[in-house]
């Protein structure tokens, strides 16, 4: 039984593993976020600009693992047949998570 | 009307303009990509393919005029610093969800640019696939949105 949106197998793939890639990185500068607030030492670390300040590491660091996922996923799911309906699902979720790890209350109560 | 009173005054009064011109043109261009993609058909799909790759651009140049921005909202006496003294709310829940949440339409974008270039026709056919790129593009735009809101509650308050 094919899956649902199931398709040539290598675009289907292919952007499936785009999808996660980019919800992953979301997710990473959420935790990233977190880390930073958690530790002063981390924010230190992440200061790659002076004026910009901490913000100019954590959106260094989540393209690297944005980019890092897209390249790994893409070579592991671009032949594979892909249940679109579950990534979707996956992807949903880990944006819904990294969106409330960024909201200040919810970040407050966690740091 | 002259320049300096259209654009402002300082060294960052262009690229505050710019990014609120791109941040506008952002919410403008998810709400024409997303008109495309609920309508989606043979003709549609070539508007889509330069909808979403014109998103992805203004997207980047938007976070990029940010990003250099940031600087000044930072720096000694600037409007953080305003912000933090007077009313730290705003900062706290405005800027600090703003300067995230903003980031989230540029992979949003790029994903949706990516899936609608690699599908190619076939997206008309795939029910998922196309549901994705809505999802896609209707997230962007809700962060867009919250994030050129907050940005001008915030330019409100105090402007760089």
């Amino acid at each position: 039984m094919a899956y649902p949106g199931a398709g040539r197998p290598s675009g289907v793939g292919k952007s499936a593993a785009a999808l996660l890639a980019a919800g992953i990185g979301m997710l990473a500068l959420a935790v990233v976020n977190m880390l930073a607030d958690i530790s002063p030492g981390i924010a230190d670390s992440l200061t790659l600009h002076k004026g910009i300040g901490p913000y100019s590491g954590k959106m260094t660091a989540a393209t690297i693992v944005w980019f890092v996922c897209w390249i790994v996923l893409s070579s592991l799911l671009s032949k594979r047949e892909i249940n679109l309906k579950v990534v979707f699902c996956v992807f949903l979720i880990i944006v819904v998570l990294a969106t409330l790890l960024l909201y200040p209350p919810l970040l407050d109560r966690i740091v | 009307m002259s320049y300096f009173q259209l654009i402002g005054e300082g060294p960052y009064a262009l690229p505050t303009a710019l990014h609120g011109l791109f941040g506008f043109l952002l919410v403008v261009g998810f709400v024409v990509s997303i008109e495309a993609v609920l309508n989606l058909n043979d003709r549609s799909i070539k508007h889509l393919k330069f909808t979403t790759v014109a998103t992805s651009v203004i997207s980047f140049l938007t976070i990029f005029y940010g990003t250099f921005i940031y600087i000044a909202y930072r720096s000694q006496g600037g409007v953080r610093e305003f912000l933090l003294n007077s009313l730290p709310a705003a900062h706290t829940y405005g800027m600090e969800l703003k300067e995230f949440v903003a980031l989230f339409s540029f992979p949003l974008a790029v994903v949706a640019a990516y899936i609608v270039w690699t599908m190619g026709d076939e997206l008309i056919e795939n029910k998922w696939m196309r549901c994705i790129v809505t999802a896609c593009l209707v997230l962007a735009f809700i962060y867009t949105a919250v994030a050129f809101g907050l940005g001008a509650a915030i330019t409100k308050i105090k402007a760089i």
